[in-house]
Formats: C-alpha cells, structure tokens, sequence
C-alpha cells in the first residue's frame, strides 16, 4: 500500500522523467552535462516529488564523482528527508554504500545495504506496477548494488563473496536495457582479482573484459570506462610476461591497441613496451581530465607512475606520483578521505624516492604511508566495536524473550533473597564476631610481632652503632684531653719567658747584679728547654698513632653542607653561589668540611652588603681545585704574600682597613691541613693551597685535594659492551633490526628481520611481524630489492589488514535491525513494571534489611582494611579502633570489639615504643657522629699548631741562652742588651700567637658533670687494671668518662699491686692510690706533676683534675703523692655529690 | 720600714729562685723565713711561725687552684695576716675573683713586670686590691666595654627616639606578654590596635629598609636587646 501509493504516475512529471534519464545516460560521458540535465530536472519537478528525488540523486551521484563526498551525502540526506518513493530512496541507498565503500567505512555500508535489501523485498513484491522508467531504474540499482558489494568484500579480501556478488549482478546485466552498466558490470571483471583460474587464463580472461569495455566504451564515447580499460590494459602491458601472454595470444586485439596508441608513443628512450603502456596511460589520464574525474585522474597518473617505475625511469615515475599526490591533497581538505588510495600514493613516493637514492623523501612518505594504514585500521576497529555494541543488543534482544519468565524468576528469586538477608546478616555479626579469633587478626598480630621483632633488632643494631660511636667519641674526648694537657705544657714556658723578659730588662738597671741575672737567665733557659724537649718526646710518640682519616667521598656531600648556610648570608644581604658536582676526592671529610666552612666563613666576614661569595670547583685529572671567591675587601700583595709563604702570621696586622683585622687563624689551620696531607704520602703531592686577591676586588682562596674518578662511570664503561652484545630472541633481533635500518646498515636489518621471521614459526606477536615486515620492507626499499619489497609489503599489510578485519560486520548490522522492531515498546513496559514493583519491594522493605547488612559488611569491611593495613598504620591504629568502636551502631558487637581492640592496641603500642626508641637511637647516634667529627677537627687541627709551636720556637732559648753565654763572657753592651731584650720579646710575641691559636681548637666545656659512684670507677679500673679497690659507697660529681682516664693514666704508672680506696675529708671525696715497699725521693715527688716530670701520665691527671676544678667552680681540688710509712701514696679530691 | 716576716709558697723551683731574688733586692725590709712548695709544706712552715706576708701562688704540684682554699683558711685563722697572691694564671679570669673573695689582698700577675717594691709595700701598709699594671691593664678593658655598653643604651634611646612606651613595650614583649595583656597595664594607655602600631613603628625605626621585611616580635625585641635599648639582665615587670 504505501510503495503503491507513491508509485502512482503524475503527468507532470514526464519531462523531468526524461531530463533525469538524460543526466543519468551523460553520467559516464560527460560530467558536466550530466549535472546540467540533473539540475534542470529538479527545477521543473513539483516541489518534494519523485523527480526532484531522483534529480538529487543524480546531483549527489556527480558530487560522488567529484569527491565532494560531503555534499553528496547531504543530498541524499535531503531525499531521505523527504521523500517517500522507496525506489529512489533504494538508489540513495545504493549509492550511499558506494560512498561509504569508497571511504572506507564499514558500519553505514552495511547500514545502507540492508536498508537497499528491504526496500528491494517490498519493491520487487509489486514489481508488474512499475513503469519503464521505474523498471530501469530498478535493474540499475540492482547492479549497482551488487557491483559495490562485490567492490567492498574485494578491498576486504573477501574474494569469495567478492565472486559471489558479481556473479549475482550478472543476472541483471543487459546490454540492450542499459549500457551503463553492461561496461560497469565488465569493467569490473577486467580491473582484476574477480576471475578464477591459473594465471595465464585469468590474464587473457580480463584482458578480454577490458577489451570489449573498451572497444564499446570508445564507440559510444563513455569516457570514464575507456579511460579506466585503457588504464587497467596500460597496467597489463607493462608487465613483461603478461603482454607476451597477450601478444601471442591475443595479437590483433594487441595490434589494434598498439595501432590506437601509436601516435602517442613518443618517448624514444623507453622499450616499445613501456611507450606503449604509458601512452595507453597517458591517454588515460587525459580522458579523466576531460572528464573531470579527479579520483580517477589521480588514479590514472599512479598506474602512468607505476608504468614509468617499473621502466626504472623514475624521474618521470616521480612526476605522475606527486602530480597524483597533489591532486589528492587538494581532496584531503575535505572531512571524508580515501585514506587507503592516499596511502598507496604514498607508498608509490617512498619507493620512488627511494630508488632516486633520497633516503630522507622515501622514509618521510613510508612514514606517512604507514600512518594512513594505521589510520584506516583504526577506523576498522572503531566498526568492530560498534559491532560490538550491537551483539550486545542482540542479547538483549533473547532477554526479551526471556521476560516474563525472567519476571517470574525475580519474584521468586526476591523471596529467596529477602529470607537468606536474615541468615546472611547473622553471619555477618558472626563473621565480626569472629574477626578476634580469625586468621586475619592473627595473621595482624604476627606481623605486627614480626615488625616489632625487626624494630627491636634495628634498635640493637643502632645501639651497638652508637655504643662503637660512643667509644669513638671517647677516643677522640681523650685525644682532646691529652692535646689539652700538652697545650699546658706549653703554656707551662710563659712564666719562665716572663722572668727571662724581667731579668733582661733588670739587666739594664743601673747597680744590678749583672752575673746573677745572666746566670738566672741560663737557668731559665734551660728549663725551658727541658720543657721544649718533653713536649717533642711526646709529640713525636703519639705521631705514628694518629693520622688522618682518608676516604674517597663526593664533594657534593661536603657542598651540601655549605649550601646549607644559605640563611646567614641572606640575613647579610650577600649571595652564596656552591656549584654542583659529582667529582670525587681523597681526602678526610671532616677536615675538607672545615676547610671550606673556614674559608666560607672568612668571606662572609669580609664581604660587605650585596656581595656574593662563591664556591667553584675546577678539575684536572689529578686533583680538583676548591676556590671560594668573594667580591669582598680584598687583600694587600704583602698580605697575601704573608698568608701564603709565612707559617706564622699574626692576624691582627691583616687586613687592609679597620674591618679587615682579625682575620683568624683559619688560614693558618688550612694550610696546616694541607701540610698534614703532604706529609702523610706522595700520593698527596698535588694538594696545595693559595691565595689571590686584590684590595676591593675580592679574594680567592683555593685549596686542591687529589681527585678519583666515580666509581659509577666505571660500572657504566664496563656494562656497555655487554648489553650490547649478543642479541637473543625475536624482540632482540627485532631491535638489532631497528637499530640497523637507523644506522644505514639495510644489508644487516634484512637479514635480522628474515631470521626473525624466521624464528616467528607460530605467530603468536601479529603486531610484532607487523612491524618486522615493515622493516623488512624498508631495508628492501633502500636496498632497491623492488621484488623484496614487494612481498614484505604485501605481508606487512595483508597482516595489518588482519589485524583489523571483522568479518561479523554484515551480520551484526542486522542483528541491530531486527533490534528496531515494533515488539520493542512491549519490552519496555514489562520492563518498566518489573521495574516498579521492584523499587517498591526495596523501598518498602529490602531498604532496611540492606543497610542493617551493609552496615555489618561494612564494619567487617574496615576492621578487615584495618587488620591488613595495620602494620603501616601501627600509629592511628588505637585512634581508628576506638572511632569503630564509639560510632558502632550494633549494641551487641560492643565488647567483642573492645576487646579485639585493647589486644591489638596493646601490640601496636608495644611496636610504637621500640620504634620511638629506634629513632631515639637513630638520633643519638647522629649527634655522637656530629660530636666525633667536631673533636676529629679540633684535634687535627692542635696537632698541626702543637707541631708548629714546636718547629717554630724550639731554637729561641738555646739562641738567649747562647747571648747569655756570651755576655757572661765578653760583658754587657748597649747594643747586645738591645738586641737580646728584641730577641725575647719577638720569642714572646710568637709563642703567645701561637698559643691563641692552639688555645681557640681547644672545648672548654667538654666536661659532662654528673654524679658518679666511686664504687662503678673502682669496678672499671678492678676489670681493666686488675687493682685491688676497697669497698665504697661514696658518690661525687665528676665526668665518669673522664675519671675512668684518670684511672687509666694512674694505674699505668704505680705498681700493679697498688690498692685503691676512698676517703672523706675537709669536706671532699678523696680518692687514694696506696703503693707499699717504694718511696718517693723528695726531688721527684716535687716535680712529679710539673711540666719537668718524666711520665706524661702525671701531667694527664693534672689536666684531669684542673678541669674537674673549673667545672665545680675552683674549690681547689687536690692532687697529691706523698710518701707514707708504708710507701707512697697518690690521691686526689673531688667534690661529693649533695 | 720595719723589717718583716715573709713566706713564698711556689712549686717552680727555678721562679722561687728568681722570686727571691727580686725580694731581695727591691725589699731588703722582707725577711724571708721559709718557702713552700705544697700545701702540707706551707702548713708545716705556719706552725714554726707565723709571717706577716704570704706571697702565694694559686697551683702547687697537681692541685692546680690549691692557693684559692690556702687562702680562704689563712683569712680565716689570721684575720690581720697580708696575703699577695703571686700567680702565673694571666687568663683565668674567674680565679681571680674567687680568690679575692677568698680574702687576698691583692693580685700580682707573673708577667710584665712581675713583683715590684711598691706592690709588697702597699700591701705592707694595709692596702687592699693591690694590683700590678698587666691586671689593671685588663680590669680597665672590662671596665671600658661596660661604661661603652651603657653609653649605647643612651644612645640608642636618642638614636631611634625611644620613649618610656617603647622601653616598656619592649620590655614587655621580652617577657612574653601578649598586646592585650600590655594594653592592660596601668603605664600604658594604649589599645591593642595602636600597639600593633607603635610596633610597626619600632620595626621601622630599629630596622633598615631592607632588612625590615619579615621581622616579628621575637626578632624586634631580640635587636632592642643588641642595641642595649632593654637590658636582658634585668627584665622586670610593671605592675598591673
């Protein structure tokens, strides 16, 4: 009824009948024409009638043709908008598919041909109404139909049905009823792939197709299908086998169309065979012209390429490529492409290119050639998915079917399951009931134990660090102390220079005793002498002892550190610049910290506001050269010349203006180190120091430590090789493959990727073949291996198209349609009323019952979170338990959790305690390794300034005591008093310097006073010693650490059989060292703790004793030998502990 | 001058010597009868008899500050008795006072000079605080420093034009008031706001322009202390 109604004949509606017939006989001639009849059909048609429709088809019909794929499409949207003829809507159809062919998009082909499909049914049911026009347009829809199909499946490789289908238009085919498409129908056949049989049977059978188009075409002047056969026959022809074939097969056919395109063969320097292809193309490509056809143009000019290519002239080969490439380009503009014929476009490039040696032209257009393959494969999978999407409607669709029993299903299943809500939500309590008993809280509590374990292990592990930290620190306290102890010995000679200084200047006094001076001063000297002497016995002894602590260490660390002052020089308005390193030296690092912090810190004094202090490093191969520069003060060239050359300098007269002085004896110390190195190997020969600098330009000290190379680049170096070395497995050689196509090694990338392909026996990894093939295929290229290249490609993109095939498309188009049936509007009622009832079931009384569930899930759900997650969150472990706890919402679950709860809170506290002390640990040993390294320097650096108060003062008092001498003997004059009293002060003014200096490395506030019980000294000194000690309970204050060395030092001069014990007296804690059978003699016993004593022990004790003295706040504590009847006894007093 | 008894108390053999010689010829008065070079050996001496001067050296053998506690136990027995303490200790400046608070009647430091006629006579004629010229040398340092730093209280106080507000808003701040707790004092007449804004000001006058930026009240008062406009020694509350 409704085809009938729109089938009705309308008497207006001949002319426009005939116009549209004309449009559609002019369409394969002549373009223009043909839009012109199409377009005067639609002017005199009725508005939205059969003839406007058809008219717009034929419009949209030559847009195809164009390429405005666009504008056809929206053409044809307007007939479908309109019209209700379904035979016109059927070539809407039809030619939508071939659109959607020709772009490549699978869905809305198959869309449109199931569309075509059922309009055909209800169409040919009342085919005896039709017209003559009508029928004709039938027949051609028909074909059309068929042919683009087969079109389709042939692009797809599916020649089966490719066969299939063009056997199915055969049946409509006539050449009587329409030419058109008898030469479409034939054309088709002749341009390849569509005819079965060996090869040579195959060639002659299209050449014969191609034949009859051609001759028919030529005499009924159908541009279009003369330029295509003569395209196709150009393509035969050039190749050698094929035209043999046909030359003796096929002469005249052959002679004729030699003869057609005699004129044309012009190009002299091609075989006879080639002119005659590419004349056969040529005129190929000028009929397309002339008809406007820019696809088939494009077309034309590839296969013209392609004959030039194969004659290996491809100058010309390049030509037709990029002429077909621009003419594509201009069509790229538009949103629907034909990507693949763009591709191969491409393709024909990079080969071309390739072949004129332009490795770079033929690798950019292989590229894009492979993107626009990627692009298409793409869109392929974007069909797949729609595909997709439309089984699962079909699913959806048995759903249906299913319904009503499903609905019944649901009411019962909604039974069922409200009655197993109940159970379920006693087994939940249950479950959380259980969560104390459970594996999980075990297993919770075991690994809390376990990390409690651990924690406990690190902490031992840490206390045992710190306990060895701590003897180190001990080590270094008691170096310290012995350093103090020589340092006053040192001073011990300052009131001996002071009476010499006196008795010098007594000397010129009128009425003095002249002999009795001089001889005083004889004695002085002497004295200090011996004290000289003493002080280098026990500089000397202790030297093999203590050397320098040298590492191979990272600059940066010590950098780190001094970048960190960033604050302090802000706060002055200056900048500090420390430049970023990985060079590595040898050296001690606490040591190379205090050299840079003191030269640092020597800039910032000197460098006024919006300065910048820089540290800079600069290396050799030898040695790596610290400089800290500053756009300070700067220094006169004598002071610089006196930093650098003199050992001893005096810090005050530095400086060029009042700010300048007190320059420190940094420089000093620096230069002590520096020397220390020196000293200690050859190895340390390139270290050195130095000074630039100019008055209000700045300075630049710099130091130089012996450089070693990282550790890292030789792990780096050694690697190398290997990694490279030895490719294994299909991904290795495809890298090896890669890299070689990179490099220009195509020889190697060949055979790489053959043996990979080879190795690729099942292939598992499409993609990877893929890409194999790819570069096999571009190895092959540069190589110039046409043949090779060939099969690679064909591989590379069969499998690609493989990758990206859906052969289910066709049926899934149709599943969709039966998804649009009426039974539909059914479907969503029942639905929308299982629907309802269910909400209603949920609202009214499933609600409830679920949140009570998911309320006891939700509860097992955190607890259970909680007890894995636990070890991480051991802290906020008590806190989340009791937040569970408070907000519980089940009276009943209260004490099973609180007392899961309190067991794990208990554990978890546990874990926190040894962890805190871990950390507690952690930092205590941080500050005995800060501790150790700052009397490491201290120490360091006192041992350079005791070793120069030594060199630089030894000589002085045998020098006085020599001027003594000699005035003793010759007598006193002006001049040798003057210059003897010059001699003393210089000796004096020196010695006190250097003391300053020695005295500013020394920590005077080292003691840690605490009250110690006598009886753990005298436990200590019976363990290490084996002395006898006497009970005690007395308790003083005193630093143990220190006491012990007092002990140490005591019981290392008495006999082994001396006995300890302690004593109150005067309000002091003595302690008593009794030694039987030995007396003192008079003379030792008073020396025994002067700078004169022959055991540095006793002096030891003395520093020991005098700091315990200032400590307690000089209540003058004691320490005495005196001889007893027994023997002799040591003893010494501390201040009880109150 | 009558004639006198002295006791040396020195453990250095060598300076004992080069001590009495000096007693022996710039202060032919002294009569030295006895020298020790420990404490039991002074005890001993100070039972056969007793002198009117004791020139005492503060560290015999090992016990380094010895002469403090001799002193303090000769003071004690001997009210009347001269002590000169004859010391090498020239840094150790701690000890002096101690041993002035000891009793001692003077201090003489084994350098420069050493022991001169005119200290012994000083002592002699019961003078106190007798001391030679490298300890007065260093006194009049530390006397010097702190007239110095009491002039720059002065001075800052006309310098960044403080009144009593800012010294007691200062004063204040250092011991932890808070604004409002200072608006509550009786002395200042001021609301929390407008000391918000005297404390801007303060910043202002204390700081250069540059270092202004950042600086809170902890910083503030800790430059009112540098520039010794509050004296940390004595931070004292107002009344309420």
């Amino acid at each position: 009824m409704f085809v009938g109604c729109s089938l009705v004949n309308d008497s207006d509606t001949i002319p426009a009948e005939e116009t549209n017939e004309l449009s559609y006989r002019l369409r394969y001639t002549d373009v223009s024409a043909s839009l012109q009849a199409a377009k005067e059909a639609y002017a005199c048609s009725p508005k939205n009638s059969d003839g406007q429709a058809e008219a717009l088809n034929n419009i949209a019909y030559v847009s195809y043709q164009q390429m405005r794929y666009d504008q056809a499409l929206h053409l044809l949207r307007k007939v479908y908008g309109f019209s209700r003829n379904q035979l016109e809507l059927l070539c809407s159809d039809v030619l939508t598919m071939k659109i959607m062919q020709r772009i490549g998009r699978g869905k809305p082909f198959f869309d449109s041909r199931l569309r075509a499909q059922k309009r055909l049914r209800r169409i040919l049911s009342e085919e005896n109404a039709l017209t003559p026009h009508q029928r004709r347009r039938l027949h051609y829809a028909l074909t059309e139909l068929h042919i683009v199909s087969s079109t389709y499946y042939y692009y797809l490789g599916q020649d089966a049905a490719a066969r299939r289908e063009i056997d199915e238009a055969a049946r409509y085919v006539d050449l009587a009823t329409d030419t058109t498409q008898w030469l479409y129908y034939h054309y088709m056949l002749g341009s390849g792939g569509l005819v079965a049989g060996t090869p040579d049977e195959v060639t002659l059978t299209e050449f014969d197709h191609l034949f009859r188009v051609y001759t028919l075409a030529r005499a009924r002047q159908f541009t279009y299908f003369e330029a295509n056969a003569l395209q196709s026959l150009s393509f035969m022809v050039s190749d050698s086998v094929k035209a043999d074939l046909l030359k003796r097969q096929r002469l005249d056919a052959y002679s004729y169309l030699w003869e057609q395109h005699r004129r044309w063969q012009s190009d002299s320097l091609l075989s006879a065979r080639f002119q005659f292809a590419a004349a056969m193309s040529h005129r190929s490509v000028a009929l397309f012209r002339q008809y406007h056809d820019l696809f088939q143009t494009a077309c034309a000019l590839r296969t013209l390429g392609e004959v030039y290519f194969a004659a290996r002239h491809y100058e010309e080969a390049l030509q037709s490529f990029t002429s077909a490439l621009h003419l594509a380009s201009d069509h790229r503009r538009s949103p629907y492409h034909v990507t693949p014929w763009l591709a191969a476009i491409h393709e024909n490039l990079s080969l071309t290119y390739s072949a004129l040696g332009n490795k770079h032209l033929a690798d950019t257009h292989r590229n894009t050639y492979l993107d626009m393959l990627d692009q298409s494969r793409q869109d392929r999978e974007l069909d797949s998915r729609k595909a997709l999407l439309a089984q699962e409607a079909h699913s959806e669709q048995i759903q249906f079917i299913l319904l009503l029993f499903l609905v019944i299903v649901v009411i019962v299943l909604a039974v069922i399951y409200y009655r197993q809500l109940d159970s379920r939500s006693r087994s939940s309590e249950q479950k959380v009931r259980g969560i104390a008993s459970g594996e999980d809280c075990m297993l919770a509590l075991q690994r809390l134990q376990a990390q409690h374990q651990e924690s406990r292990e690190r902490l031992e592990e840490r206390l045992e660090e710190c306990e060895l930290m701590q003897q180190r620190v001990s080590a270094q306290q008691r170096r310290h102390l012995l350093q103090r102890t020589k340092l006053s010995v040192v001073y011990a000679i300052i009131p001996y220079l002071d009476r010499v200084m006196h008795e010098v200047r007594s000397l010129g006094e009128k009425d003095s005793d002249t002999t009795a001076h001089l001889s005083y001063i004889q004695e002085l000297c002497a004295g200090m002498m011996t004290i000289n002497d003493r002080l280098t016995e026990w500089i000397q002894m202790q030297q093999g002892r203590l050397s320098l602590h040298v590492t191979r260490f990272p600059l940066a660390d010590v950098l780190h550190v001094i970048s960190m002052q960033q604050y302090a020089f802000s706060r002055k308005q200056l900048t500090l610049d420390v430049a970023e390193t990985d060079l590595q030296v040898k050296a001690d690092k606490p040591l190379t910290l205090f050299m840079v912090n003191t030269l640092v810190d020597n800039a910032r004094k000197f460098t006024p506001e919006g300065g910048r202090v820089s540290v800079r490093l600069q290396a050799t191969d030898d040695y790596v050269e610290v400089s800290v520069c500053d756009t300070g003060i700067g220094l006169s060239p004598e002071d610089a010349k006196t930093l650098c050359d003199s050992k001893v300098y005096d810090p005050n007269r530095l400086g060029a203006s009042s700010v300048g002085k007190g320059f420190g004896f940094g420089i000093m110390n620096c230069k002590g180190i520096i020397g220390s190195y020196r000293k200690l190997s050859s190895f340390f020969n390139v270290c050195d120091f130095g000074v630039e600098s100019e008055v209000g330009k700045g300075s630049r000290f710099w130091f130089r430590l012996p450089r070693v190379l990282s550790l890292l680049l030789f792990l780096f170096l050694a690697s190398g090789p290997c990694m490279a070395a030895a490719p294994d497995g299909c991904y290795a050689l495809f890298d090896s493959t890669l890299t070689a196509n990179l490099q220009g090694r195509y020889a190697d990338a060949y055979r790489f990727s053959s043996q990979a392909i080879d190795m690729m026996s099942e292939p598992r990894d499409t993609l990877l073949l893929v890409k194999l093939y790819n570069e096999q295929a571009i190895a092959a290229q540069a190589l110039g291996e046409w043949d090779a290249y060939r099969r690679s490609n064909a591989e590379c993109v069969r499998l690609h198209r493989l990758r990206s095939t859906d052969s289910s498309l066709l049926s899934d188009c149709q599943r969709l349609e039966k998804m649009t049936e009426d039974s539909r509007v059914l479907y969503v009622l029942i639905v929308l009323l299982l629907i309802a009832s269910l909400a209603l079931f949920y609202m009214v009384v499933l609600r409830h019952r679920l949140r009570h569930r998911a309320s006891l899930d939700d509860l097992y759900q955190r607890l259970m979170s909680l007890l894995r997650s636990f070890p991480e969150n051991a802290a906020a472990l008590d806190a989340e338990l009791r937040s569970i706890v408070a907000t519980l919402e089940q009276p009943q679950l209260r004490q099973p959790l609180e007392e899961l709860q309190q067991m794990l809170s208990s554990q978890a506290t546990k874990l926190q305690e040894t962890e805190s002390s871990e950390q507690e640990a952690e930092e205590r040993l941080q500050r005995y390794r800060f501790e150790h390294d700052r009397l490491y320097v201290m120490n360091q650096i006192l041992d350079n300034s005791l070793s120069t108060i030594k060199h630089e003062t030894m000589y002085f008092p045998s020098r006085i005591k020599q001027m003594a001498d000699d005035m003793l003997r010759a007598g006193i004059d002006g001049e040798t008093l003057h210059n003897l009293l010059d001699l003393v002060a210089y000796y004096r003014h020196i010695y006190m310097l250097l003391c300053e200096q020695a005295q500013r490395q020394t920590d005077q506030s080292s003691l840690r006073m605490q009250p110690v019980a006598v009886r753990d000294l005298f436990a200590y000194a019976s363990q290490v010693h084996h002395v006898e000690c006497q009970p005690t309970d007395a308790l003083i204050r005193g630093d143990e650490m220190l006491l012990q060395f007092f002990l140490d030092q005591l019981l290392a001069v008495v006999p082994p059989d001396a006995v300890l014990s302690a004593e109150r007296r005067d309000s002091m804690t003595y302690i008593i060292c009794d030694v039987r059978g030995q007396a003192l003699d008079a003379c030792r016993a008073d020396a025994l703790f002067s700078p004169h004593t022959d055991r540095l022990e006793y002096l030891v004790m003395r520093q020991i004793v005098r700091e315990h003295d200032a400590a307690c706040g000089h209540p003058g504590l004691r320490l005495v030998a005196e001889n007893t009847d027994a023997g002799y006894r040591i003893a010494f007093s501390l201040l009880p502990n109150t | 001058m009558e004639k006198f008894k002295v006791i040396i108390v020195e453990d250095d053999k060598l300076e004992l010597k080069g001590t009495q010689q000096i007693l022996q010829t710039e202060v032919p008065e002294a009569e030295i009868i006895g020298t020790a070079s420990g404490e039991s050996d002074f005890w001993r001496l100070m039972r056969e008899g007793q002198p009117d001067l004791v020139l005492l050296d503060l560290g015999l053998g090992g016990s380094t500050t010895v002469g403090v506690d001799i002193c303090r136990q000769l003071r004690s027995r001997y009210a009347d008795m001269k002590i000169l303490v004859f010391t090498g200790e020239i840094l150790n400046e701690r000890l002096w006072v101690e041993v002035l608070s000891a009793g001692a009647d003077g201090i003489i430091l084994k350098t420069g000079n050493l022991l001169q006629r005119d200290d012994v006579m000083m002592v002699m004629h019961g003078r106190h605080l007798v001391f030679n010229e490298p300890f007065l040398e260093k006194v009049m340092a530390r006397f010097r420093e702190n007239v110095c730093k009491e002039q720059a209280a002065v001075d800052a106080f006309v310098e960044y034009e403080i009144d009593e507000y800012d010294e007691r808003f200062l004063r204040h701040l250092a011991l932890g008031y808070t604004k409002d707790m200072i608006a509550g004092l009786r002395q200042m007449p001021f609301s929390t706001k407008s000391l918000e804004k005297r404390q801007v000001d303060l910043t202002n006058r204390l700081f250069s322009e540059r270092e202004r930026s950042g600086v809170n009240a902890v910083r503030l008062v800790v430059r009112a202390i540098q520039l010794h406009i509050i004296d940390p020694e004595n931070l004292v509350a107002d009344e309420q």
